[in-house]
């Protein structure tokens, strides 16, 4: 029984270690291959900040909300364990700004201490008059998705360095089970309009006594369009570009200028801060996130793939919510072929 | 008096910020810094530099509130700047916990701090032998860093730093008007201040820079307090102990204390090893004296014993004992009128 995971991102990888963990010894004949054209360092989870944090109004409803929450204690639960620094994991405080007061967001009991701010603090940020405080987890991919590689390594999950152009390139292989985790190129295998890229570009700089995470909001300009600074375990992120529709992974000058310049305005020590690195990369942004079966082909070339992709900017907050999902079609599936589950 | 010759003796973080604030408050001074110890060799340096007060029990507690509260405003001020990363001043947050519940379960300090609440069960559960716990936005000075940025402001105030040691506040007799005895656990012997006595720290520095927030267990022994560029483990208070060297049993015991209380400190790298000895009191001396010998007068005025609590009080004291000096100044003026009469 031969299942690929196609994408080697956050959503991938971790998909492909809970339905390792979920099914090996009840299915032994379970045979688990990736397949990426990119693999860490070079994928757009590589390049995110890593703060767990989803967005303000849960789009998605409920069930994002749910996988948002089982994400978040998955990763606590590993906090107090030696993996944790291998893992990229740790636990930071910071402040959510607005201009306007806004209703509590669905994670405010997820995150640990939320709580408005109060007069003084909203005093260390000129211009803004309502924010919150809380609690979050910080999850770096460049430690993270090489954790997870190690750990599908040691299963025996066989990795390989190739683009898939097709499902079909798969099934005429002997693949029983595709599941997409392709993240912002899914419509090269399967056209989806509700799928776009929303770039986003970061500069990275040396700026080691900023500890709390600064997202500011403009509601009007929507998400992430507002300038960000995430501290990291080595390197400080500074954000706040998104632009559905473009497609340009090369850095723009402008964009460079805008994040710089907004960004010291916000925390004006910044402007001592080294610049390290500059990146850009593209949110596989979509309504809600495609989590479902299809079923491709008839009869005897009935071909099954699960879909895990469009997780926009909220990825590695949502990942193992998605990723337990995504096992439990597969265990329908399997269930279905009377190979899994219990007798 | 046109001019008052001010000598500072002491060089750590209460000297370094007293010849500030007088500098500041009475332009008119010619301020001069004694100390036979430098940055990063005095007290202060071994200190984490946390902005969370330390009770004295002899000084009343409106007073270390108002103390608190001055330093905790000027160095808010700071931080917002753009001259924070040269000063070493920045904001963390995190918790206190607590095996038992506190005398305080809201100490005097609690509306000074950023967003003081109890934690939450959530919170909690992270450290599980914890029952209660506070958690708070507070600010830390990084030593080094904020005592070179202090030297900095005094020698562009024109302020001359000497090295020097002080064996006898008479030696400065005739070379200064006044004489600003910051000279830390150093009083003991150069004023001969018994009630002042070194409560030992030992300290840990390491680099672990994934943790973000400190952690303190409510009975001060143990701390994790994150800096600029490392993190402080910490501690010991060790009573009446002068040993500056490190102790390896301690060093360990100090490291499994905080691994407990943050398991993912196993992964730190780059351990070094700090000693220093709090100038303890059951209250800062922070008054004026006049020395007699002979005919000869030396106005002192003396601003040591912050044990514990320095950082957490030092720009307060600074302004109380600028305050002193003014008044030195107007007596010696007085003196001087009298005398031309």
């Amino acid at each position: 029984m031969r299942v690929a995971i196609v994408g080697a991102g956050v959503i991938g990888l971790s998909t492909a270690l809970c339905v390792h963990e979920r099914f090996h010894a009840l299915v032994p004949q379970l045979q688990l291959e990736v397949y990426a054209d990119r693999f860490t360092p070079h994928t757009t989870s590589d390049g995110a900040a890593g703060l767990w944090q989803p967005y303000l109004s849960d789009g998605g409803g409920l069930q994002e909300t749910v996988w948002n929450k089982e994400t978040f204690e998955h990763l606590l639960g590993y906090l107090g364990s030696p993996e944790a620094k291998e893992m990229g994991l740790f636990l930071i405080s910071g402040y959510n700004l607005f201009t306007q007061p806004v209703p509590d967001p669905s994670w405010k009991n997820i995150v640990l201490g939320f709580r408005n701010l109060t007069p003084k603090e909203l005093e260390l940020f000129p211009g803004y008059s309502y924010g919150w405080f809380n609690t979050a987890l910080m999850l770096e991919c460049r430690s993270y998705l090489p954790w997870l590689t190690n750990r599908l390594a040691q299963r025996g999950v066989k990795f390989f360095h190739r683009k898939v152009e097709s499902f079909q390139e798969m099934f005429a292989q002997g693949i029983d089970v595709v599941i997409n985790c392709t993240g912002v190129r899914a419509g090269e295998l399967q056209p989806d309009p509700a799928l776009q890229p929303a770039r986003g570009q970061v500069i990275k700089v040396l700026a080691p006594w900023v500890k709390h995470f600064i997202i500011t909001h403009d509601i009007e300009s929507g998400i992430y369009s507002s300038p960000y600074v995430i501290p990291g375990s080595e390197f400080t992120v500074l954000g706040g570009i998104y632009q559905e529709g473009n497609w340009n992974e090369e850095n723009s000058t402008q964009d460079h200028k805008s994040i710089w310049e907004r960004c010291c305005r916000l925390l004006p020590a910044l402007q001592n801060a080294k610049i390290v690195q500059e990146w850009s990369g593209l949110r596989p942004a979509r309504p809600s996130v495609r989590l479902e079966r299809e079923s491709l082909g008839h009869g005897r070339s009935r071909a099954e793939v699960i879909h895990n992709y469009g997780h926009g900017g909220f990825g590695i907050t949502i990942h193992w919510g998605c990723a337990m999902a995504a096992a439990r079609l597969l265990g329908s599936i399997l269930q279905e072929k009377q190979l899994g589950g219990p007798p | 008096m046109a001019s008052p010759r001010v000598a500072v003796v002491g060089a750590g973080l209460v000297g370094l910020s007293t010849a500030l604030r007088i500098t500041e408050a009475l332009p008119s001074c010619r301020v001069t810094i004694l100390s036979e110890q430098f940055s990063p060799n005095t007290t202060s340096d071994v200190a984490a530099g946390m902005l969370i007060p330390h009770t004295y029990p002899g000084t009343p507690i409106h007073v270390q509130k108002q103390w608190f509260k001055e330093t905790f405003t000027y160095l808010f001020a700071i931080s917002s700047s753009a001259e924070a990363p040269e000063a070493g001043i920045h904001l963390v947050s995190g918790w206190q916990v607590f095996k038992n519940p506190p005398k305080d379960e809201v100490p005097f300090w609690s509306d000074v701090v950023l967003g003081f609440r109890s934690m939450s069960e959530a919170e909690l559960q992270k450290f599980p032998q914890h029952k209660y716990g506070q958690a708070f936005t507070t600010l830390k000075c990084d030593c080094p860093p904020y005592l070179l940025w202090l030297e900095n402001r005094l020698k562009a105030n024109g302020v001359h730093l000497h090295t020097r040691k002080v064996a006898d506040l008479w030696e400065l007799h005739g070379e200064y008007d006044i004489v600003v005895n910051c000279a830390g656990i150093g009083a003991r012997q150069l004023v001969g201040d018994q009630q002042l006595f070194p409560v030992r720290g030992q300290v840990l520095k390491v680099h672990a820079p994934w943790v973000k927030n400190f952690v303190r267990d409510g009975d001060g022994s143990t701390y994790i307090y994150p800096g600029v560029h490392s993190i402080t483990l910490g501690g010991t208070r060790e009573k009446d102990s002068w040993h500056l060297s490190p102790d390896s049993g301690t060093t360990k015991d100090i490291f499994d204390r905080c691994c407990s209380l943050e398991p993912s400190l196993q992964r730190a790298q780059d351990i070094r090893v700090k000693v220093g000895l709090r100038p303890s009191r059951s209250h800062v001396r922070l008054q004026r004296e006049v020395l007699s010998r002979g005919g000869a007068k030396l106005l002192v005025v003396h601003n040591y014993g912050h044990g514990a609590g320095g950082f957490s009080v030092h720009r307060g004291t600074a302004e109380e004992a600028a305050r002193l000096v003014a008044e030195c100044i107007a007596a010696l003026q007085g003196s001087l009128s009298r005398a031309k009469l």
